[in-house]
């Protein structure tokens, strides 16, 4: 007995020894989407990830330095699949796929051992876009947007957070126009593209928000060269790269560029050379800061024409092909690598409330009045607030008084589109705020000042609306009667 | 049934009459344990409780349902017993750092273990160690390189160590709590200048003699002092900002002393900033610089982005007074360097070198961008510039990590190499300043982290548990204390509830904890809702809870005696004011309600009976009239009072702020009596 007992531990320290011993297998390995080059007969792209991701579509895991022939296919039983990101620890993916060409897309989890799939979500309209969140949930944009199909026909796409073991979807976006490409920052937020609309044009802008839905907040792209902006990722070294398509000129491919953390604002600028090489997609690499999905722009770029993994080495400014499979697109890649699990965060929602507050510090404060110009603008008397409706109307809130040091308090209903207006004290309108914003449940939210400068901190005053309680505004016709957006 | 209960209430009756008759000899406190004991036994087995016992017990926590209340809670207590009175496990921590003239030796003050060390910077290793009794805190060598004077903080004093012997020489008293320390190289009369942080005063000693020139007043909390290079300039970043009214910016000072004359040549207020620990005059430039906590404490905390609770920058100073004070953020846009502490400027004046010693970097600023910046701004942006998080990046040139709370700096003469006591590692990192890497770290100590009060500090001074690494607990709580200010917290509503911070010096024994008297315990207050007001990400891990515990605990009230009195008997008017606190009749005779003598709820000896009282302190937006009773051990140093911090002194406490004599009876008293009261209350 005593003998067969310590078999029986020699064996499970030999297990241990060698559990511990054995390599990180999956660091440095690739994820990589493939296309088909040449997509099978299907019908028409339906949807923006039937366009991106044509039937056929597969996500592959591919061992360090290794090329296409050790590939094990991860989106095992989909027609079509994309979008995959790494759990932190470098074990799971989660992704988009379709069962059939006819189902809605959804996200999907998987781990690179090639398990099959399973089925996160069940959202009507589609998911599409995942990333991990801290604390077991995982953040997504649904509905899958439809090209060409009137906007006001269909709910706008807009962020959700899931728990990853089920549970329903938990909508945490209520305003701005369509969203897209959520990605979790190391300190916690999500950083995600929002559709803008306002006076510089329908273009896109880079947005901020907690994982529970709270303190929405502008972060980068928003004033400087209106561009369409995809796939928004931070790199270890302080930088978040984007793809960005201008606007306005000649150039109307994809570049990549970048901002840096520390001054999202000021310090938009090309992220390197890509030759005459189309950057379709672009991720944080392990041997180099960035790899990119590439496509050549004519065929003799990479000896064929479909798109391949490329790395660019910052020091000798030359591009490597870092995978390379001739027979597919190889369209994005993730590569394992040891990352920092982002910071969690306990919400400040409370469920049980149906409004939250917003403390304007001073609605007369705006970037001019940040320069020594004065301001040609008359003083905030009023502030109108609004609630967007689905169908593109607004709806009256109320109004409430500005204090005398421009701050106001108000209680606004929660989970809806919202905007204000600042009125003077003939009642005409001073500012609009352009893309709407929202407060979720029991938040209290507070800005500097109505088009406050960005990443400027508060002075040190109190403000007199603290002083006095916050005015009450809601709908006047009971709240069932406008339609919550879905 | 009834028989064996009758049996057992005889036999415990029997038992507490014997053992109070044998212990009769005893002296008040084990008389009133087995009391206790018995009481306590009989109530948990269900036998009741004395009908005297019982109204004595309703009459004093004003509850007519005593089933929670147990004797030990307000007589259970021994200071004895508290964890901060035991002996605990002493580190040798780098507190304090200075260089040899030919940058040869690195002196290092460890205040836990009452030793300055001498390292060879050559070698990099300890080469000498003497003791210095009573907490040396800063360091200063005198130019020959023949004598290092040391500010010992728990004995009020200042040492003279000869360095050829290394052995302490002379030792005269200055004021309480001193800290900095900084040698004036006048020609004829050499001065040592001493920044008094718990007297809130500047020592001006002879260095020849240790003989105490002249004793002038600070700003709050002075810390850190250097001089100018004549010696004609002494300059004291202060710790702790002045106390404003609830709705006023607080501002701290920074005090300039006119050395050979004995008095005070400026004072510069930096408004809305604190916390500076350091201070460095810039070679041929008319300007001093100090690192600073820009602290945003009127504003509502409904949020902890973007800098809204507080920033950390620097101040620059104009040395003669001309100009104003312009502060610049250290922080980015979306990382933030907590606590900045040390600060060192290179012989040119091209670098300076600022920890964080919540962060565990060292800030490395162009201190020529910095300027030009400066010179080309206009009049408004000067004034917004602490606040404008993007500006950092035109002169922040590196951020080199070191290990846990890096506080002090020391810069070899050439500049080539950075010395940074990383406090809570208890070791010196060598860093290389031409490549800002690290050369090479020295330990002083091992085996730290097998200390939970150790650990608990850690937890305590990191920021890296805080969103965006914006704050830790130190930066409220400066040295376990409290930054005196006011805040208002959104948990509650936006506005509601001005709530002032309390120290947390002395606090073991005093539960429950917060203003409301919620929170029993304090894993439960510094648990998941502090995490979700403050700090905004996770709550810490049950372990680090344990040890933050644990290191709160461990600290004792903050002294408030001179080092020199200690063990003295009380003065005629500690006296006339002890015999006013403990008084249950005024002096014409009348009997004050229980309830509104001092010492009913003010008990001793943590002279708190843990309970909640209204003592007519409600304001307009408060939720309850009703706050927990805090204790009054070390409360002269804990200045502003009352829940929301509208007193300002002890003094306004009944001048100002009492209501129909519910804060304790002190409408018969004259301002003698007040004055009395107030020298009592002083020496807890």
């Amino acid at each position: 007995m005593s003998n067969r007992r310590h078999q029986l531990c020699l064996l499970l320290c030999q297990a241990v020894l060698v559990a511990g011993c054995q390599p990180r297998t999956n660091q440095g390995t690739l994820v990589v989407t493939q296309t088909p080059p040449s997509p099978p007969s299907s019908p028409a792209a339906g949807n923006a990830l039937d366009a991106r991701y044509p039937l056929g579509s597969r996500i592959i895991a591919v061992p360090p330095h290794q090329g296409p022939d050790h590939a094990r296919i991860l989106s095992t039983g989909l027609v079509a699949a994309g979008a995959p990101r790494l759990s932190p620890d470098g074990s799971q993916i989660l992704f988009c796929g379709q069962t059939d060409p006819q189902a809605a897309w959804q996200i999907y989890r998987t781990d690179l051992r090639g398990s099959l799939p399973q089925r996160l979500t069940d959202m009507p309209g589609g998911a599409m876009d995942p990333d991990w969140l801290p604390g077991g949930r995982f953040v997504f944009v649904s509905p899958v947007p439809t090209p060409y199909q009137p906007a006001l026909s269909k709910p706008l796409p807009a962020l959700y957070a899931q728990d990853l073991e089920g549970g329903s979807a938990q909508r945490l976006s209520s305003a701005l126009g369509a969203v897209s490409d959520p990605t979790v920052l190391q300190d916690g937020r999500i950083l995600f593209v929002a559709e803008l609309n306002d006076p510089e044009g329908n273009h896109d802008g880079l947005f901020t928000v907690n994982s529970d839905g709270t303190e929405v907040t502008a972060f980068a792209a928003l004033h400087d060269a209106p561009s369409r902006i995809r796939r928004p990722r931070e790199l270890p070294d302080g930088r978040v790269i984007f793809l960005a398509k201008r606007l306005e000129g000649p150039d109307s491919v994809d570049r990549l560029e970048a901002v840096e953390l520390r001054r999202p604002f000021s310090s938009r600028e090309p992220l390197g050379s890509w030759a005459a090489l189309s950057v379709l997609a672009a991720d944080p690499g392990l041997d180099f800061p960035v790899i990119a999905s590439c496509a050549p722009q004519t065929a003799s770029e990479l000896n064929h024409a479909t798109a391949a993994i490329v790395a660019r080495d910052p020091t000798t400014a030359t591009l490597e092909v870092v995978f390379d499979d001739p027979a597919w697109n190889d369209l994005e890649a993730v590569q394992c690598a040891e990352r920092m699990k982002p910071m969690g965060r306990l919400s400040t929602i409370d469920p049980a409330l149906d409004f939250g507050r917003v403390l304007c510090l001073n609605a007369n404060l705006s970037q001019q009045h940040q320069s020594s110009l004065p301001s040609l603008l008359p003083a905030a008397s009023r502030v109108r607030f609004l609630a967007l409706t689905p169908d593109g109307g607004e709806q009256p809130l109320g109004e409430t008084a500005v204090h005398p040091d421009g701050s106001f308090l108000v209680e606004l209903p929660a989970d809806r589109a919202l905007t204000l207006e600042t009125l003077d004290a003939d009642g005409q309108v001073i500012r609009r705020l352009h893309h709407g914003f929202w407060v979720r449940p029991g938040e209290n939210r507070a800005c500097i000042g109505c088009h406050e400068p960005h990443n400027s901190a508060p002075g040190n005053f109190r403000p007199l609306a603290a002083k006095a309680p916050a005015v009450r505004l809601g709908f006047k016709t009971p709240a069932s009667a406008v339609a919550r957006h879905p | 049934m009834m028989k064996r209960a009758l049996i057992l209430v005889f036999a415990l009756a029997g038992l507490g009459v014997g053992s109070a008759v044998a212990l009769s000899r005893f002296d008040d406190t084990k008389r009133r344990a087995l009391y206790m004991w018995i009481n306590d036994t009989t109530r948990s087995l269900g036998l009741g409780v004395r009908k005297r016992d019982l109204r004595h017990m309703q009459q004093m926590t004003r509850l007519q349902d005593v089933s929670n209340v147990s004797c030990r809670d307000c007589h259970g207590i021994s200071l004895e017993t508290l964890p901060w009175a035991q002996p605990r496990t002493r580190h040798t921590s780098p507190d304090a750092l200075a260089l040899s003239p030919d940058g040869a030796r690195l002196y290092v003050a460890a205040t836990d273990t009452d030793e300055v060390l001498e390292i060879d910077t050559s070698t990099r290793q300890v080469a000498r160690r003497a003791e210095v009794k009573g907490g040396p805190a800063g360091l200063a060598v005198d130019p020959t390189g023949t004598r290092l004077f040391v500010s010992c903080q728990q004995q009020d004093s200042v040492a003279s160590i000869d360095l050829i012997p290394f052995e302490e020489t002379h030792r005269a008293f200055v004021g309480r709590g001193p800290v900095g320390i900084a040698f004036a190289p006048l020609p004829d009369h050499p001065r040592l200048v001493v920044a008094n942080a718990a007297s809130d005063d500047i020592s001006v000693l002879d260095a020849v003699t240790l003989e105490e020139k002249a004793r002038l007043l600070s700003g709050r909390e002075p810390y850190a002092v250097v001089c100018t290079g004549d010696g004609t300039r002494a300059i004291v970043a202060c710790r702790l900002a002045d106390i404003p009214s609830v709705d006023i910016p607080p501002s701290s000072e920074v005090t300039v002393v006119d050395v050979p004359r004995l008095r005070i040549a400026q004072r510069h207020t930096l408004e809305s900033a604190h916390l500076s620990e350091s201070a460095a005059v810039l070679p041929d430039r008319p300007w001093l610089l100090t690192p600073l906590v820009r602290v945003r404490n009127l504003v509502p905390i409904t949020q902890v982005a973007r800098g809204w609770v507080m920033s950390s920058g620097l101040a620059l100073t104009p040395v003669n007074g001309a100009g104003p004070v312009t502060q610049l953020p250290l922080d980015e846009a979306n990382a933030y360097f907590a606590d900045p502490s040390g600060l060192t400027v290179d012989a040119q004046g091209r670098r300076a070198y600022v920890t964080s010693a919540g962060g565990d970097v060292v800030t490395v600023v162009d201190l020529e961008r910095l300027l030009q910046w400066v010179d080309q701004a206009p009049p408004l942006a000067l004034t917004n510039a602490i606040n404008d998080l993007e500006l950092s990046a035109h002169y922040v040139v590196g951020r080199i990590p070191t290990g846990r709370n890096p506080q002090q700096l020391a810069l070899s003469p050439g500049g080539e190499t950075l010395f940074v006591a990383e406090r809570l590692d208890d070791s010196i990192l060598v860093v290389d300043t031409r490549s800002l890497e690290p050369r090479d770290r020295i330990s002083l100590d091992h085996d730290g982290d097998r200390d939970p009060v150790r650990r608990g500090e850690k937890v305590f001074t990191t920021a890296h548990r805080t969103f965006q690494g914006q704050f830790s607990c130190r930066s409220c709580h400066p040295g376990g204390h409290a930054d005196g200010l006011t805040y208002d917290f959104d948990g509650d509503g936006i506005g509601d509830n001005m709530l002032d911070n309390r120290s947390l010096r002395g606090l073991a024994g005093t539960w429950p904890f917060k203003w409301n008297g919620k929170n029993p315990s304090l894993k439960v207050q510094c648990g998941p809702r502090f995490a979700k007001v403050l700090m905004r990400t996770e709550p810490f891990s049950e372990s680090q809870l344990q040890d933050l515990s644990a290191f709160l605990q461990s600290m004792p009230p903050a002294r408030t005696v001179h080092a020199s009195r200690a063990g003295q008997p009380l003065t005629p008017s500690q006296e006339r004011g002890r015999a006013i606190f403990f008084a249950t009749r005024t002096p014409e005779g009348r009997e004050i309600p229980r309830e509104r003598q001092c010492s009913s709820c003010h008990m001793p000896p943590l002279y708190t009976n843990r309970m909640k009282s209204s003592v007519g302190t409600r304001a307009a937006t408060d939720a309850s009239d009703e706050f927990d009773t805090p204790h009054l051990l070390g409360i002269a140093a804990s200045a502003p009072y009352l829940h929301d911090g509208r007193a300002k002194t002890l003094e306004e406490l009944w001048t100002l702020y009492q209501t129909n004599d519910l804060h304790g009876v002190s409408s018969y008293m004259n301002k003698q009596q007040l004055n009395d009261l107030v020298e009592f209350l002083k020496i807890l």
